[in-house]
């Protein structure tokens, strides 16, 4: 059994709201009856990390991610339950909240690395790969309060990640600081795990939390819903954001009885010290197992379908199969999908052409087509007609979520307009892989590959 | 009920031991780069900079001396020292000194925690230091007006006392004092907000009602006795014109009886301080 880092055991937070200030301190002073509001944070939590593990955490805004962290930071107390944590923790809640913005970056780089448990000789030795790594140059010597906020969160980081936590944890903070910096955090978390640190990391990110972590929890109001492979939680996840308000309850029970379900908990599958994904190198060959099933989630369904008032023609049914006619909503990368739906006439119409686009999450048009029925024998039809329009494609995309629209134009009572039109009729998502590298929208099936120059060989340097 | 209130608090005694433990030497430095600190920052910006506290202290001992020795003329005999306006003005300021740096340090360490509260809920930080920065800090600046008023007795008197040793001694008692104080009003601040004010007005009261600027010789006998033995400042003041004016410890009574409240004070305030604390992150 491999060693525990971190272990909670029916840990719950509760705040209590009081009218006054004062009145928590009668009662923290005076016994009696308690005049708070009671705000359970989190209940009965359970969870344990074992040394070396990223554990992923996710939920929705309000659902006590931030104070579990906490909790396990130390910077607050559990209400009860039991908390454990062995080795030094270096806590990225709120990047450079140890910073005084009246002194140096270097003062402050002491002061900080001192919290962090750290002598000042050991500061000394690492300063100077710590002003590397923020690599803010002079400024370093210059009070915080006139850096940028990207200086700022560049050395906070620097600092909190350079005195080798055996226990890391960040909540969204690398969600600010440009790309580049970015990438240089996430190579340094790379070297934390490799080095057997375990880490804690909250983020909404899903591609972030399947690429770096071995495991994840899913937490909803105060309660750990789920704890499994990140992939498994991150589609709970997205299905509960999306679920509307009334179907929530249902969701939440069937995620719990999941997790009931599972006879692998949490800590077995993380027995095997799988190595994170992000130091393997990437192969799609033989992935066959690390693709996600293709299935349609009722619950993923446009919020808001835009339809243009019907002027001849309704449209019915809009969905994606697969090759085989299977219902989905969830697809993989890659694959060939069919987006049909279908067209009742109620009047009579000609040079009929039916189309299709699809767009971002922003509303960015990626790409559509239009089915043109003139060459064909329905250039013209009678009312009370219907149609089924099929688009076959392949769904190069990247992971995220994508919207569909549908429309039907042609002449109808003489003019060329459109006879039905939605925008947002269907929805689907693109499922993250965890061995995926692509990045950006359009997945362009790029294929790299590396190879080394011979020796002698003139570089020249862009 | 009970096993609920049994539960949560079993849940903090645990969780204490589940904190980052902070071993007490880095807690050391770590408190040696806040005072530091705190006195930085105290003058930065400022030209005359450290100076400055021993400015303050000048200005109060010239006014105070106006105040009693030539406008209300209070007169009072110490051995070896003639008696003369200057004479007063060492003795008042030798009584000035552990006051000043009482009040500074209390005042500021009321208002230490809810001024920091990044450092209470952003980042694990042994808390209990807080209120021990101010109450440092001050303490070393009132120890340039001490420097100083050695340097002076020694020029006027052509001899320093051999009693300068016991000096650490009483400092050991006043810091107490004044930590265990500053630990119960920052504590009490982060729930009422009204504790330092109420600590500047208290400090108005208690600075007449202690022997600073006036000799303990006029207040009446049998009240005497009680000021001593309610008020540890009253002996403090009295212990350090023993020790750096007349050269002869007249007051181990007071010394040791000051020692005894001031260690009660401190392990009062000190616990009220911790029963607190949980709730810091909370409330703040």
């Amino acid at each position: 059994m491999p060693e525990v880092a971190i272990s909670l055991k029916n840990v719950s937070k509760c705040f209590k709201r009081y009218r006054h200030p004062a009145d928590r301190l009668k009662e923290i002073l005076l016994p009696g009856k308690s005049r708070a509001e009671e705000f359970w944070a989190l209940r009965d939590i359970n969870l344990e990390v074992p040394k070396g593990q990223t554990l992923g955490i996710v939920g929705r805004n309000g659902s006590g991610k931030s104070t579990l962290l906490q909790i396990v930071a130390g910077t607050l107390g559990a209400t009860a339950g039991e908390v454990k944590v062995s080795g030094r923790i270096s806590a990225l809640l709120e990047l450079g909240s140890g910073f005084n913005p009246e002194f140096t970056g270097r003062q402050n780089v002491f002061f900080n690395g001192q919290l962090l448990g750290l002598k000042p000789s050991e500061i000394e030795e690492r300063f100077d790969e710590i002003a590397a790594f923020a690599d803010i140059g002079d400024f370093i010597e210059q009070p915080v309060k006139t850096y940028s906020s990207g200086m700022f969160v560049r050395l906070a980081f620097a600092v909190a990640t350079s005195v080798e936590p055996d226990i890391l944890i960040v909540d969204e903070a690398l969600s600010v600081g440009d790309e580049a910096f970015q990438r240089k955090c996430f190579a340094r978390i790379q070297t934390i795990q490799d080095r057997g640190g375990t880490i804690l990391f909250v983020s909404h990110a899903a591609s972030t939390v399947i690429e770096l972590c071995n495991a994840a929890v899913l937490m909803d109001r105060g309660e750990l819903l789920l704890s499994h492979k990140p992939k498994v939680v991150i589609d709970k996840y997205h299905k509960l954001i999306y679920a509307p308000s009334d179907k929530e309850k249902v969701l939440r029970e069937e995620i719990r009885s999941l997790e009931r379900a599972s006879v692998t908990p949490l800590k077995s599958h993380l027995a095997g010290r799988e190595k994170s994904p992000l130091s393997v190198v990437s192969s799609r060959v033989g992935a066959e197992d690390k693709w996600l099933r293709e299935f349609y989630d009722p619950d993923l369904v446009p919020a808001n379908t835009i339809s243009y008032v019907p002027r001849g023609a309704r449209i019915l049914n809009p969905q994606i199969t697969t090759q085989d006619g299977k219902i989905v909503n969830h697809l993989n990368s890659r694959n060939t999908y069919i987006y049909t739906y279908t067209v009742a006439f109620y009047k009579p119409a000609s040079k009929i052409r039916f189309g299709m686009l699809v767009k971002t999450l922003s509303g960015f048009e990626l790409g559509g087509a239009s089915a043109s029925a003139s060459s064909q024998s329905i250039s013209y039809v009678e009312a009370d007609t219907t149609l089924v329009v099929k688009f076959q494609f392949k769904c190069l995309l990247n992971p995220g979520v994508y919207f569909l629209n549908a429309g039907v134009s042609g002449i109808v009572d003489g003019n060329f307009t459109y006879l039905a039109r939605c925008i947002d009729v269907a929805m689907f998502r693109v499922q993250p892989q965890s061995n995926s590298q692509a990045s950006g929208i359009v997945d362009l099936m790029i294929e790299p590959s590396l190879s080394v120059m011979e020796k002698g060989k003139k570089v020249e340097f862009v | 009920m009970r096993t609920i209130r049994g539960a949560v608090r079993k849940a903090g005694r645990v969780n204490r031991l589940a904190l980052m433990e902070f071993k007490w030497w880095l807690k050391l430095d770590l408190l040696k780069t806040l005072v530091r600190r705190e006195l930085e920052a105290r003058y930065k910006g400022s030209v005359l900079g450290n100076l400055w506290p021993l400015i303050n202290q000048i200005s109060q001992l010239l006014i105070y001396t106006y105040v009693f020795s030539i406008v209300l003329k209070v007169k009072l005999s110490l051995q070896g020292l003639p008696e003369n306006n200057l004479t007063f003005g060492m003795w008042l300021f030798a009584g000035l000194v552990p006051w000043m740096a009482f009040t500074g340090g209390l005042l500021q360490a009321s208002s230490s925690v809810v001024a920091q509260p990044n450092l209470v809920k952003k980042v694990v930080f042994p808390l209990v230091l807080l209120p021990l920065v101010p109450v440092l800090a001050a303490f070393i600046e009132s120890s340039m007006g001490l420097m100083a008023l050695v340097v002076l007795v020694a020029l006027t008197a052509h001899t320093a006392h051999s009693t300068l040793w016991l000096l650490p001694l009483v400092w050991v008692p006043q810091l107490l004092l004044t930590a265990g104080l500053g630990y119960l009003g920052a504590g009490l601040t982060v729930f009422l907000r009204d504790i330092p004010q109420t600590v500047g007005v208290i400090i108005n009261f208690w600075f007449y009602l202690t022997p600073i600027c006036y000799p303990a010789a006029v207040i009446p006998e049998n009240w005497r006795a009680a000021v001593f033995w309610l008020n540890p400042m009253a002996a403090f003041a009295e212990i350090y014109r023993d020790l750096v004016l007349v050269g002869q410890v007249k007051h181990w009574g007071e010394w040791g009886t000051a020692s005894v409240i001031s260690l009660i004070v401190f392990g009062a305030g000190l616990w009220s301080y911790r029963r607190l604390r949980p709730a810091f992150a909370d409330v703040l």
